[in-house]
């Protein structure tokens, strides 16, 4: 097992490195003048040549790539342009909340797709079944953050029952952190609960259809047996492989619901570095992101040989 | 003929055909359709409620008429959602029948790109795009189909690879046809239905991405009305109007089930009928 | 002595979107205690089918539309979904073909034989544990304890038919139904699951009723034999009789398609001219009729009955 996490780490040098080119040299090659439209257009030529010099953006552009290279190996993401201080422990800092959110995301995703997608497949073409992928039809297709924003207005604004933005850390106060999250986590959640529950209805139809579960009941095993330890199990092994890849579109709408509910995640800051015209900050959000989700499917990969008795390990 | 007839026998494609009609219809029509041009302001009647008089829908905080900017809206929606997935199709399409018919170091390069690329969330690469290149309509498109291009390159990769190993391809090789002819007459046909479906697919998400986008302020720049735009907005007006978030919200969603709908019963056509009996 | 199975005119039909299929029509036979049967046939002739019905798990487009099935006279037709539950595994049990198909994959194979003696008795995890390793090495599996702890796809094809017979052997059924339980394993394998079979029939004094189309493995452990054709059952006869003196053309034509042993090689193999009838419309008349040499313009719009020809013979056939 170890072996198989290290031979998997080792092959996701090649992306690590393949990524690394792609976000610096996409962002740094690219047309227009970053520092001349941050400076606005009262800027004079010697301040943008002036500005540009101290940033070493004047320099040969593969210098200034094996320099950030180097940089990030070390840990030092570089320096935002906008606030002119150094990226990397701003960006950490902001990790833990957007974890906590992708999490409980997951879990919303989860809980309510999980059960969902079980009921509709054991009741395959039956009204329930129909009602519930219709359901998850229209979860699929809502925005997410249309049904964010009327939670927010009607439960937050109106009723006042849910705080409306704001975040505090879970290590802190638990049972505060836990109302900030819920409505964000929520609304991430929705998201990606259709997608499971789609899945988990048609691993669990494919289950059924399966060869062993009719010798099961032909040994004259009890329904519930049946149910339970043979086709969910067996559903249950081929979802939660899949899980954790999904979690990484999660990652993808956690972008949105962060600036939703004013949750101090990464998602704001890169979506701020978008509005700011930070090109620094925006190279380090998309390289962290991205190595995010390989670490995501590697994880899922592992947790699938893990969990199925079927794969051999090398 | 026989594909329409087919059509409407799938009650769900059916239905989400239908859907799909109307929008286009609405937002092709919008100038006819719509009561009141989108972007008059009638300041002294803003926040009027809906179905109470003159403006259906009501209106928003400038006194434009919301019925009318959902439905120019559709435009906005719809175009840069047809235009991404077409570009993404041909682009990303492209490169993967390429790699996966003609294989060797191509192959392994691009392949290799897009696998990065996957490991970007889509929205990320949208945003950047449009970080780089501005807030227009064009970037926005640009956006996409950079974003969507990996998806459509994996998919074709993989359906072409699959193509290839079958006999009837070669047996065209075996007669001496020049890969292009056989990319056109047995490669593309057998992937076509494939890359359909997805597109429809994509085409809905599409929608939702650039009303994503048009939320985050970073989409088409007012005073064109966008259903993404036009629901960030109705938040700071809560008070004013409580109804505002409604209706641009669920354009989106009318617009995006259709999409799907007509995806998932194109699926279900497309592929092996064999479940015809005793269902 | 009453008979173990009795089955009484059984019909079954599929009722597809736009035909009806009668896979099993008007199939009568008995089967005593402890004797061991075979029921030979083409494929999609109706074997297997009877086999679900025998157990109720036909499958759902399928229906039992009449005749009786009875275990020690009592009818396993009118028992309710639990008492027939009560019955599969422990009074009959079934062997199936692609024992690695019948083998849950994520669960270990010991689970899965101890699961039979849960089902119908009160037991605990670990008693019931134990029990499914003695099974299975009384079913020959080397180092049952450490082996019931692996995977279906861990052992090999012959081991898995071991387990899956080992789970049909598990609480001493009165009758084993093994549907082609060798047809895809080695030779020398198929000579060990055989044995298996003829064990339970000695030491537990099970019945079986052996299906193949594998005349030579029936006659090698079967008592008697009946042959089935198109949803019915044309012939049942002792082994040596039917091998030595088949009555029914069909029969006569299934032994005249095995190669001889020795001789001269033929330029070409003996088959039976013509397909089996399309169970959508079976021909009016005997259904082996136009594929019979010797058929006879009665065959054509006379469906013959099954009947006796003394001595525990039975043939579908309008001819003597």
């Amino acid at each position: 097992m170890l072996r198989y996490t290290l031979h998997r780490l080792i092959l996701m040098i090649p992306l690590l490195i393949g990524l690394a080119v792609l976000v610096f040299f996409y962002v740094n090659m690219l047309p227009g003048d970053p520092i001349a439209g941050a400076l606005g257009p009262e800027a004079t030529e010697e301040q943008i040549d002036y500005i540009r010099h101290e940033l070493g953006l004047d320099r040969p552009i593969l210098v200034r790539f094996v320099e950030w290279v180097r940089g990030v190996l070390r840990g030092d993401l570089g320096i935002s342009f906008a606030s002119r201080t150094k990226i990397t422990p701003v960006l950490i800092n902001r990790i833990p909340a957007t974890l906590e959110l992708a999490l409980g995301g997951l879990v919303f995703a989860v809980g309510i797709g999980l059960p969902f997608g079980f009921i509709a497949g054991l009741k395959k073409n039956t009204k329930i079944d129909y009602l519930f992928s219709a359901a998850a039809l229209g979860g699929l297709s809502m925005p997410h953050f249309w049904l964010g924003t009327l939670l927010l207005v009607f439960l937050g604004v109106k009723l006042k029952i849910m705080p409306t933005g704001g975040y505090v850390p879970f290590s802190e106060d638990p049972k505060q952190s836990i109302t900030y999250l819920l409505m964000p986590a929520f609304t991430l959640g929705i998201n990606l609960a259709p997608f499971i529950a789609r899945m988990t209805r048609a691993s669990v139809i494919e289950t059924m259809q399966e060869p062993f579960v009719a010798f099961a009941r032909a040994k004259g095993l009890r329904e519930k047996t049946i149910l339970v330890r043979y086709i969910i199990r067996h559903a249950l092994c081929q979802v939660v492989v899949v899980l954790a890849m999904y979690a990484g579109h999660l990652l993808g709408g956690s972008l949105v619901v962060e600036e939703l509910f004013l949750w101090p995640g990464m998602g704001r800051l890169f979506v701020g570095s978008v509005r700011g015209l930070d090109y620094f900050l925006l190279q380090a959000c998309i390289l962290i992101y991205a190595v995010l989700r390989l670490l995501l499917n590697l994880l899922a990969d592992l947790l699938h040989a893990q969990l199925d008795p079927r794969i051999q390990l090398k | 003929m026989r594909a329409i007839r087919r059509l409407a026998t799938n009650r769900l494609a059916g239905a989400g055909a239908v859907a799909i009609v109307l929008i286009v219809f609405t937002a092709v029509f919008a100038p006819v359709i719509a009561p009141q041009d989108p972007i008059d302001l009638h300041v002294r009647e803003r926040f009027a409620p809906p179905f109470s008089g003159e403006y259906i829908l009501g209106t928003d905080e400038v006194g434009r008429d919301v019925l009318s900017r959902v439905i120019y809206g559709s435009r906005v929606s719809l175009m840069v959602a047809a235009l991404a997935v077409s570009g993404a199709t041909l682009v990303g399409g492209g490169i993967g029948v390429l790699s996966g018919y003609f294989g060797g170091w191509l192959d392994g390069i691009l392949m290799r790109i897009v696998d990065v690329l996957f490991a970007i969330p889509t929205l990320m690469i949208a945003l950047s795009v449009i970080g780089l290149f501005g807030r227009t309509m064009n970037a926005i498109i640009f956006a996409l189909i950079v974003g969507y291009s990996p998806l459509f390159a994996r998919v074709s990769y993989s359906a072409t690879v699959a193509v290839r190993e079958q006999p009837f391809v070669e047996a065209s090789r075996a007669l001496g046809a020049s890969p292009w002819l056989i990319l056109r007459q047995d490669v593309l046909p057998n992937i076509f239905p494939l890359v359909v479906v997805q597109m429809t697919t994509y085409i809905a998400r599409a929608i939702l991405a650039e009303a994503s986008l048009g939320f985050l302020g970073l989409g088409v720049q007012p005073p064109t009305p966008t259903w993404g735009a036009m629901l960030s907005l109705s938040r700071e007006y809560f008070y004013h109007s409580p109804t505002l978030p409604i209706w641009p919200g669920l354009a989106i969603l009318i617009a995006v089930f259709s999409f799907n709908l007509f995806g998932d019963g194109l699926r279900d056509l497309l592929d092996p009928r064999a479940w015809q009996a005793g269902e | 002595m009453q008979p173990l199975l009795e089955v009484e005119d059984l019909r079954a039909h599929f009722f597809m979107r736009d035909a009806v299929v009668k896979a099993v029509d008007g199939v009568s036979f008995e089967i005593q205690p402890g004797e061991i049967v075979g029921l030979a046939g083409e494929s999609g002739c109706g074997k297997t089918v009877t086999t679900q019905c025998i157990l109720r798990v036909l499958p759902v487009p399928g229906r039992i539309v009449s005749g009786d099935i009875r275990l020690k006279r009592q009818s396993l037709l009118a028992l309710s979904k639990e008492e027939m539950r009560q019955i599969r595994g422990r009074r009959i049990s079934i062997v199936l073909q692609d024992a690695l198909a019948a083998l849950n994959p994520v669960i270990p194979t010991g689970e899965q034989v101890a699961d039979v003696f849960r089902a119908h008795n009160t037991v605990t995890w670990k008693e019931a544990w134990k029990r499914a390793v003695d099974v299975m090495r009384s079913v020959g599996i080397p180092e049952p304890e450490t082996r019931a702890k692996h995977f279906a796809h861990e052992f090999s094809g012959g081991m898995q038919q071991r387990t899956v017979i080992g789970a049909a052997l598990a609480c001493g059924p009165d009758l084993i139904v093994a549907d082609e339980p060798t047809t895809a394993l080695d030779v020398t394998i198929q000579m060990q699951i055989l044995n298996l079979l003829k064990d339970a029939q000695q030491k537990l004094g099970s019945s079986v009723l052996y299906i193949s189309h594998d005349l030579a493995n029936i006659a090698r452990i079967c008592e008697r034999v009946m042959i089935m054709y198109a949803g019915e059952i044309v012939e049942i006869a002792s082994t040596h009789d039917l091998y030595h003196n088949p009555l029914h053309p069909y029969t006569q034509g299934l032994l005249a398609c095995i190669p001889p042993l020795g001789g001269k090689p033929s330029y070409y193999l003996p088959a039976i001219p013509g397909r089996p009838p399309d169970p959508l419309s079976y021909p009016p008349g005997c259904r082996f009729g136009p594929r019979c040499a010797e058929a006879k313009e009665q065959c054509g719009f006379e469906r013959p009955p099954l009947r006796s020809v003394g001595g525990g013979r039975y043939v579908r056939c309008l001819e003597d």
